[in-house]
């Protein structure tokens, strides 16, 4: 399925389903992210690579993830 | 923030929080909502009595309901991954206050802060303990409140939780 018919699919459909599916896709993004970042790591990626791939500072991930992974 | 130590009922809107924001850490929320105000209320097993289900039980009822309105809009089973993987809540110092709860790095949402406020006014009347008195409130919530949603997925009878959280209080 291409972003076309998503974005039709979405627009087509009950305002309760459609917004629940808008939180439930920004639920799936971080989980995606959160899974590929510990992966990252277990690889030997630094804070700041995973920074880099994420457009955000080694901070901010590290803050976010670094007490949970190594 | 005042730094002297408070006696109950101050502490217990602080460990009911964390066990709800570690939910919506799991499940990849960003704020945290009244349905997460509801899983974390679950892990009081006297609680989970009243509602007639476990956590388990909420946390999948959530993902189906993830599941289904994916599917609505057209964005089918494939898309989906692991909940995030959370440490036990631990249970943190009785000194901190409402608004140092409220103020935590993963907010609530504008429903839930109502329901913690309120139900920390409530219990001063109502004699229930901050947990059954949140959860109390909670259930009082309609649809398209999430916790409304949650609770109508998981066929919880509302006037029976309540009545078995009257007995509750009657027995305290």
């Amino acid at each position: 399925m291409n972003a076309e018919d998503i974005a039709s699919a979405i627009a087509s459909s009950d305002p309760s389903l459609g917004l629940r599916a808008a939180l439930a896709l920004h639920r799936l993004a971080e989980r995606v992210e959160a899974d590929h970042v510990a992966r990252a790591r277990q690889q030997g990626w630094s804070w700041q690579q995973i920074g880099d791939a994420l457009g955000v500072t080694r901070q901010s991930v590290h803050a976010k993830y670094g007490k949970r992974l190594p | 923030m005042t730094k002297h130590s408070k006696p109950a009922p101050w502490y217990l809107p602080w460990s009911t929080y964390i066990d709800a924001r570690e939910e919506a850490r799991r499940r990849g929320d960003r704020k945290v909502g009244t349905e997460h105000l509801i899983l974390g209320l679950l892990r009081e097993p006297v609680l989970a009595q009243a509602l007639g289900c476990d956590l388990q039980t909420a946390r999948d009822a959530l993902d189906a309901m993830d599941h289904d309105a994916l599917a609505a809009v057209g964005i089918g089973a494939a898309f989906s991954a692991p909940p995030i993987p959370i440490d036990e809540p631990i249970k943190r110092s009785s000194t901190s206050t409402l608004k140092a709860v409220l103020r935590d790095h993963l907010r609530a949402t504008p429903a839930a802060k109502t329901a913690m406020e309120e139900s920390n006014k409530e219990i001063r009347r109502s004699h229930h303990t901050f947990p059954q008195q949140l959860l109390l409130t909670v259930l009082e919530l309609e649809p398209p409140d999430p916790a409304a949603e949650l609770i109508a997925a998981l066929g919880v009878d509302r006037s029976a939780a309540r009545q078995r959280l009257d007995v509750e209080r009657a027995a305290a």
